[in-house]
């Protein structure tokens, strides 16, 4: 059976998905917040300046099987989240269904604690949403 | 600090591309052996070396990188094919499958195109990456795919989404590329 998974990113619900994003846009130093289809192309984005969209969606997906291949070398099975620490801020990343993450890029001044909890908030909210619209 | 300088890759895709581009298929260094190699050797490189061993390291990112591959060679020749055409799709179609055909990439074949509706699908026939290959679960042409976007996306200078809708090693006789333009 194919695994074929085409998100009409004009149904009327993505709306839903863009509240979303605009709600994480609003914590303090997030500064994009995208939703990434298993080829790495960006569905869904929010972001404060330019981005390469084509170039960040393939290398959250890399930078995310990556990490989670590295983790099932040492028997942890089952990741949720990668977190990227650079100089200047974070990149995190969640999986949330069929393939697709959600990923917040944020500053510096990011209270890491505070994106994490609402990621982690978000993500049963989007996997909802998902479920649905892959459904139909 | 940034580096400005190209990587050791970079410059061999800079010479390949130029090759392509110049329509010159001769190549140094193989006065014997010639230009062409066969297809099952190509095959091991795209789904053994950008396949399998990528899959092993990536995971679930395998297809993300295999499909953004797939764009940068299609941006390259969309380019190609867009030179003093005045944006004439019909022309611009034709030289896609041209070049598809010299590169035996496979024979391009457009199926729909419904530009209201930002739909264009795309067949793909001998395609040279599942050719002779059977039994898979779900499509993995993916390197064509993105190849198939960057193309359409070159053209129309927005962003496009490429999947895969059938394919040859899932017995559909032909690989079929849908594009969305976003």
């Amino acid at each position: 059976m194919s695994n074929i998974h085409l998100l009409n990113t004009r149904k009327s619900q993505s709306s839903e998905i863009d509240s979303i994003l605009r709600n994480l846009m609003s914590i303090q130093g997030v500064s994009a917040a995208a939703i990434i289809d298993n080829d790495g192309f960006v569905t869904h984005i929010h972001r404060d300046s330019e981005v390469n969209t084509d170039a960040i969606g393939a290398s959250v997906q890399v930078v995310f099987g990556a990490a989670a291949r590295s983790a099932a070398h040492v028997g942890h099975h089952g990741t949720n989240m990668v977190i990227c620490e650079n100089t200047e801020g974070y990149i995190l990343s969640t999986p949330i269904d069929a393939g697709f993450i959600l990923a917040l890029v944020t500053q510096r001044d990011a209270l890491l604690g505070r994106v994490r909890f609402e990621l982690k908030e978000t993500i049963p909210v989007l996997k909802k949403l998902f479920s649905s619209y892959l459904a139909n | 600090m940034l580096q400005n300088t190209k990587s050791d890759y970079q410059i061999a895709q800079q010479q390949i591309l130029e090759g392509i581009v110049s329509g010159e298929f001769e190549i140094e260094n193989r006065k014997d052996l010639g230009p062409l190699i066969p297809i099952r050797l190509f095959q091991a490189l795209r789904m053994v070396a950008l396949g399998s061993n990528v899959e092993d390291i990536l995971g679930q990112g395998a297809p993300s990188l295999v499909y953004h591959s797939g764009q940068s060679l299609g941006l390259a020749m969309g380019k190609i094919a867009a030179a003093n055409i005045d944006k004439d799709l019909e022309t611009y179609v034709g030289k896609i499958k041209m070049l598809c055909r010299q590169l035996s990439i496979g024979l391009v074949v457009p199926d729909r195109v419904d530009l209201n509706a930002g739909v264009l699908e795309l067949r793909v026939d001998e395609c040279v990456s599942c050719a002779g290959i059977h039994n898979v679960s779900a499509p993995i042409c993916h390197f064509e795919a993105g190849m198939v976007g960057g193309i359409v996306k070159t053209f129309f200078n927005r962003n496009v989404k490429a999947t895969e809708t059938k394919c040859n090693a899932l017995g559909d006789k032909t690989c079929l590329i849908r594009v969305d333009l976003m």
